[in-house]
């Protein structure tokens, strides 16, 4: 990752706890629960395979975030 | 996770920006728990840091496959967040030419075991062991886990059944800096996953589908729900027998 990813990525950390987050619902129901994933699927890539997402990373200049998980990301998890 | 965690700011933006995301199904992995099942149309529930360490495992890897961060189990966003950026000041570590392999190994110790000791008092907070995992623990480890801090403070109530106080127990997010930290720089294909998630019950299920929005449990909707996952083995100690928790070598 690039150092000036690196000093971007440290500035989130000045999100952290927010009221926003410490008050977020505990409980979700199906349909937002549904959104959220369509959102999250849509807008991040998931590679299955861990040697293409190291190559994209090194072309990239970014880290690899890989998720072990029951299921899959897009479907029964 | 995906939905209340992963697909939530600041984590979201994060993975955009800053990694290259993919996933790996441990379903027939011999070290994966076992869960109920949960469509895109589940119910979801948030949950501690560490709830479900077997069933869900979020390695932070360098492009050439070196771990430098491993969460086990479910993490707040803003927790995952925070250890992201930690992850990236391994990396500048790793990827000094001036340090020695022993000195990146010795920063790496060290700086995982100083992080854990500077987590804010909201992310420790938000890291306590699920107690049916603390009792699994203290009946089934009592003598050797790294989450018991002072085995003299659980101790039997009049019945028998085990009790504790809030000291008994280390939080999920000091051990995994422990954890990891006795790991140094390690090659994510010679990661003993089983040991590093080794702590609490193989089976992790809220019955979230079953769950009504007051929290209450429909029980007879929990009968004959789906799972994944499968018999979990023990972990075993197969790799260098370096300290792995509760598989460490005497």
């Amino acid at each position: 990752m690039k150092a000036k990813s690196a000093i971007t990525l440290a500035a989130l950390l000045g999100l952290l706890f927010t009221p926003a987050q410490s008050r977020a619902p505990a409980y979700l129901n199906g349909q937002t629960a549904h959104d959220r994933i369509t959102a999250l699927t849509s807008q991040v890539h998931w590679n299955t395979s861990l040697g293409q997402a190291e190559q994209q990373a090194r072309e990239q200049g970014k880290l690899v975030l890989w998720v072990h998980m029951l299921g899959n990301i897009s479907g029964a998890t | 996770m995906r939905a209340v965690s992963l697909s939530q700011e600041p984590a979201l933006s994060a993975l955009k920006q800053y990694f290259v995301c993919g996933t790996k199904d441990i379903t027939d992995e011999p070290y994966a728990g076992e869960s109920g099942s949960h469509g895109n149309f589940g119910n979801a529930l948030v949950t501690t840091n560490g709830a479900g360490p077997h069933n869900l495992q979020l390695f932070m890897l360098t492009p050439d496959g070196v771990v430098l961060n491993c969460l086990p189990g479910y993490w707040a966003p803003q927790d995952l967040v925070y250890e992201m950026a930690f992850a990236e000041q391994l990396n500048q570590v790793w990827n000094n030419k001036q340090y020695s392999t022993a000195q990146k190994n010795y920063m790496f110790r060290t700086m995982h075991l100083a992080h854990a000791k500077a987590h804010p008092k909201e992310m420790t907070n938000r890291s306590h062991l699920q107690g049916f995992d603390a009792l699994y623990e203290a009946e089934n480890h009592l003598a050797t886990s790294d989450f018991i801090r002072d085995k003299t403070l659980i101790t039997k109530n009049a019945e028998g059944h085990l009790k504790w106080t809030p000291n008994a127990f280390r939080t999920t997010d000091e051990v995994m800096h422990m954890r990891l930290a006795s790991h140094p720089f390690e090659r994510y294909d010679k990661f003993n996953v089983a040991a590093f998630s080794d702590y609490g019950k193989q089976h992790y299920d809220k019955s979230e589908d079953a769950m009504r929005e007051d929290g209450h449990i429909d029980h007879e909707k929990t009968v004959g729900q789906p799972t994944l996952g499968k018999a979990h083995k023990p972990a075993e100690v197969n790799d260098d027998g370096k300290y792995w928790g509760n598989t460490f070598r005497k």
